[in-house]
């Protein structure tokens, strides 16, 4: 499948590439043993936001119906201090027409009003368009090959609290040019942050290909139950114990190699191509 | 592409089948009018727990780390407690009926083989447990399952869940969703409703390149032409909210005929000099 990457126009050139990692820092050190977490963990890409690794922002929804969003940027001494502030104050009726303040907090960053706003165009987008909601851009926009949709979920795995949520998206971005956004759903209180250095979502592409489902026969019900009773037990011959006294094996990891390099394994397809369900 | 789909082998008759469903109910109404997200809702398989309709199960992970399982069922004096069993954390010690009603039709026994048919690793580590799915599957050559938690659900208070990736086309793989809750927090299940979203995905490298400027030409004019022609195309309901069906048209017009639809690819057939 090949993809192809587009820089973000409102501010091309700033912020990492996507990039795939297997490791989460926030699971516990047992999660690096179960390979099922980690290839769920490196599906498809980690996707940053278009700002420098000095830059960050900070998304506050307060209380008082106000989403205040501080920019940071690394000063000359590589302090990280806020260099504006910019203030939304929702809008109540119909139309959504909010009322936005910018202030100007560090002058010696580089920021008057207008780059501010430019700034926070180029990383957010339809900040209340469903109140509440914040978008935040990628660094790339996707294209993807023919019959290909992009998903667009928060980063897999990441389970430290609090959980703001996001609502994920499957875009048809092999024939729409779609910018990549995350859209974030902050309650009151809830604070977001996002920096340079540090994904904003996960993206990952998936077939728009009809899937039939079908019951299995009693052939195959049977040969998962014992494949399964077979796993077990190699499970239990070949697991290891850390000096820490944790289990685990490498059994999953070892069949996957095996089979990816072409070479027998005990485990062959579970389903039958040409059995249908005679449930 | 074919998945196959087997019944938990611990209780076989129990539980609904795998579904899709494009809504989701606490989501703001707007929402049923953005495509892109009911087409991720409808992704894969939303997947229940093998419990009956009038079944329901509470996991509460206590401030002394214990988890304290609440089983009710509901007959005709109500939705009642059946049994609970409480599980220390450790994930060896045992664990424990302390509180049973006969008259919901369980004794001990039953009571914990019903607990294993619907959850397993129960507190160990502390406040961890997998939620088991009534339904197993099994994938084609080349073609992995991806377990996560239903996708846009976000009301809160959020318990997120484990996502994993597995070769389910040769591994005997009992669908399990892995939940981990912090001191304090309370999860449920109910037999009519889903417990976690299951896809299917090809087992196939992702090529990456840059665009090249043609391609990133044509993704800025067709973006431009889209959201005009959107304008034109705006709807309004009467309580004042925006929605247009544009992409939609787009979505069946290139379904029905991909070589003339107004839309086409934005990558160029020609390998990339990115």
């Amino acid at each position: 499948m090949q993809l192809k990457l587009l820089p973000n126009p409102h501010r091309p050139g700033v912020g990492r590439d996507p990039a795939r990692e297997n490791r989460r820092t926030f699971l516990p050190q047992h999660a690096r043993f179960l390979p099922t977490v980690e290839d769920a963990s490196t599906l498809g890409f980690l996707v940053y936001p278009p700002l420098h690794d000095y830059e960050s922002a900070q998304i506050h929804a307060r209380s008082d119906n106000v989403t205040a969003i501080t920019f940071f940027s690394g000063g000359e001494h590589g302090v990280r201090g806020p260099a504006f502030v910019c203030e939304i104050t929702r809008s109540g009726g119909r139309g959504g027409i909010d009322h936005v303040e910018i202030s100007i907090v560090n002058e010696s960053l580089g920021y008057d009003e207008a780059s501010a706003a430019e700034l926070l165009n180029a990383v957010t987008v339809g900040v209340n368009a469903v109140p509440g909601t914040i978008g935040l851009r990628g660094t790339h926009n996707f294209i993807t090959p023919d019959g290909w949709d992009s998903v667009f979920v928060p980063v897999l795995n990441d389970l430290q609290r609090p959980v703001v949520g996001m609502i994920s998206t499957r875009v048809e971005t092999d024939w729409l040019p779609h910018e990549t956004e995350f859209r974030y759903a902050l309650e009151q209180k809830d604070v977001l942050s996002v920096v340079g250095s540090g994904p904003i979502g996960q993206v990952f592409f998936v077939p728009r290909e009809e899937v039939v489902v079908d019951g299995a026969s009693e052939a195959e019900q049977q040969r998962f139950v014992d494949v399964q009773a077979e796993y077990g037990a190699e499970t239990a011959r070949t697991a290891k114990i850390t000096d820490y006294g944790a289990g685990f094996s490498y059994q999953y990891r070892d069949h996957q190699k095996a089979r990816r390099n072409g070479d027998e394994t005990p485990y062959g397809l579970l389903q039958d191509p040409e059995a249908s369900s005679d449930q | 592409m074919k998945v196959k789909i087997l019944p938990t082998v611990r209780r076989p008759d129990v539980g609904k089948s795998p579904t899709h469903e494009n809504r989701r109910a606490w989501l703001p109404q707007q929402t049923r009018f953005c495509p892109v997200v009911e087409d991720l809702d409808r992704l894969g398989f939303l997947v229940y727990p093998p419990l009956a309709n009038n079944e329901t199960l509470q996991l509460y992970r206590r401030d002394d780390d214990v988890l304290v399982v609440t089983f009710y069922t509901a007959n005709e004096s109500g939705l009642g407690v059946a049994f609970v069993v409480e599980v220390p954390p450790g994930g060896t010690n045992s664990p424990e009926v302390t509180s049973i009603d006969a008259e919901r039709g369980f004794d001990e026994t039953s009571a914990l083989e019903l607990l294993d048919a619907v959850a397993v690793d129960l507190n160990g580590p502390a406040g961890t447990f997998g939620l088991r799915g009534a339904s197993n599957f099994i994938t084609e050559d080349g073609w992995d399952c991806v377990y996560t938690a239903v996708f846009n659900e976000i009301a809160r208070p959020a318990v997120p869940s484990m996502v994993t990736r597995i070769e389910t086309d040769r591994v005997a793989h009992e669908t399990t969703f892995h939940i981990a809750l912090h001191r304090g927090e309370v999860m449920s299940a109910a037999g009519g409703g889903p417990i976690g979203q299951v896809f299917f995905i090809p087992r196939e490298e992702v090529l990456i390149a840059d665009g090249s400027p043609d391609e990133e030409q044509r993704f800025a004019t067709v973006q431009r032409e889209y959201w005009d022609e959107r304008a034109t195309k705006e709807k309004t309901t009467n309580y004042g909210a925006t929605f247009t069906y544009q992409y939609r048209d787009h979505q069946k017009a290139r379904r029905a005929d991909p070589v003339e639809a107004p839309l086409q690819l934005l990558q160029d057939a020609s390998p990339s000099d990115g």
